[in-house]
């Protein structure tokens, strides 16, 4: 069945579109419960900026798929992820026996977290897919970066200053090495779509 | 097992359609009874879509980046260290332009009936670019000659950099302002209108610079209309409509 997008939508696409006046409209809207909620919980202002940064670009990629409609009012999807980011960030710094303190009045429906486990999946799995290019030697990665920005195999000869065929036989080698160090995780089946 | 690399090769050929008819029907045929391979084709594809789209959105996050870094420190109580740059560059554009507005309203009675060289001259201002820490070495360059008004070395040296730093706005900026002074218009626009484009914080500058563009041109008419096009809500809007009096006079 086809979802209807919630009205806080058009959040979503003011990040697509870099929009500064929505972007800001973002800020001044919830900014200051994030950073209640995160100096609450034993972090500071500055940590409360880049929680709310980061998480923001997490939605921002995950819309970049092209297939993220937003049900859930905005706030509600902002604030559980950066929530979990700032658990985490807790966790890493081995301050043991957190409790997050939530902030007061604030009760989300199922629909939020859902969707924000779906950020964070496919975060996850982007990262591992970052962590797995960074394996390959450099001409590989310059190669497949050139064709994946959209560029043609000739185009991407020109640039390389190599022959066509040079071109395409490398990147079918590329790709293989690429594939087989994903083959190689574990749960690779996960990756694919 | 792994896969070799022809097979690879015969993936990427068969998935970019490059395959004659009969190799497609092989191929299709060898993975109806080879699991493995059908897997391996299906994960090559996805790989290669997943990694498509994820190259794709960068310079979109870049640009999105670069918007929170200028206003995050709005918002938050506490700025780090490395915002400073793209925060100082909006203060200092604030303060340029509260500033310029003030010395109009002073000097008003003083700007009657100039020509658009005096104009371009009264209006047009430039704000020295600041690096941030770790910068290379030819972007250092490229900055210092273009503070030190050095416009054509710093051409050489934004030219390049802003080829391969296509979200660097306020380089842009910078290149479009030396083509500016070197009266190289058409150059000068390209830049401008390239970063109004972009939509980015540094979209109202280049507007403005586009206006100046025109007047030094002595294209009064495509100025004034160009200026009647500045919104309220951007912060060259005063300058704008004074400019704007002067032109109608």
């Amino acid at each position: 069945m086809e979802k209807t997008p919630h009205i806080d939508q058009r959040y979503i696409q003011a990040l697509l579109e870099n929009n500064v006046t929505v972007v800001q409209e973002i800020y001044s809207r919830y900014a200051k419960k994030v950073e209640g909620m995160i100096i609450n919980n034993s972090g500071s202002s500055e940590d409360a900026a880049d929680v709310f940064q980061e998480a923001l670009v997490d939605i921002y990629k995950k819309a970049a798929t092209g297939n993220f409609v937003l049900t859930c009012p905005f706030e509600a999807l902002l604030i559980i992820i950066c929530k979990n980011k700032w658990i985490t960030q807790l966790e890493k710094n081995k301050r043991m026996g957190v409790t997050f303190k939530d902030p007061e009045g604030y009760s989300f429906g199922v629909d939020a977290f859902k969707e924000a486990e779906t950020v964070h999946k496919y975060n996850g799995r982007r990262n591992l897919l970052e962590e797995k290019f960074k394996e390959l030697g450099e001409g590989c990665r310059e190669l497949l970066q050139h064709s994946w920005a959209g560029k043609g195999m000739e185009e991407v000869a020109q640039l390389l200053q190599v022959t066509y065929g040079y071109v395409r036989k490398k990147k079918s080698e590329c790709m293989g090495k690429l594939t087989e160090l994903i083959k190689n995780t574990t749960d690779y089946k996960l990756l694919i779509n | 097992m792994a896969t070799d690399q022809t097979t690879y090769e015969k993936i990427d050929r068969y998935l970019s359609g490059e395959m004659t008819e009969a190799e497609k029907e092989v191929f299709t045929a060898e993975m109806e009874t080879d699991a493995e391979l059908k897997e391996t084709v299906a994960l090559y594809r996805s790989l290669n879509d997943s990694y498509t789209e994820m190259e794709q959105s960068k310079a979109g996050e870049q640009d999105l980046r670069k918007t929170m870094q200028d206003i995050s420190g709005n918002y938050f109580s506490e700025k780090k260290e490395a915002k400073v740059f793209s925060m100082k560059r909006t203060y200092k554009m604030m303060a340029v332009a509260a500033s310029l507005v003030v010395a109009f309203l002073l000097l008003q009675p003083l700007l009657f009936q100039k020509g658009s060289k005096n104009l371009f001259d009264t209006y047009y201002e430039q704000e020295s670019l600041s690096v941030e820490r770790g910068e290379t070495d030819s972007i250092l360059k490229a900055v210092m000659f273009f503070n030190k008004k050095e416009y054509t070395q710093a051409i050489l040296f934004l030219e390049p950099i802003t080829l391969k730093n296509k979200e660097a706005n306020d380089l842009i900026l910078a290149k479009g302002e030396s083509y500016l002074h070197l009266n190289r218009f058409e150059k000068a626009m390209e830049s401008f209108e390239t970063v109004i484009a972009t939509g980015s914080v540094y979209a109202e500058r280049a507007t403005w610079l586009k206006a100046m563009t025109l007047l030094k041109q002595d294209k009064k008419p495509e100025c004034r209309n160009f200026l009647s096009s500045i919104k309220e809500n951007s912060s060259y809007y005063k300058k704008a409509q004074q400019l704007l009096k002067e032109l109608n006079k």
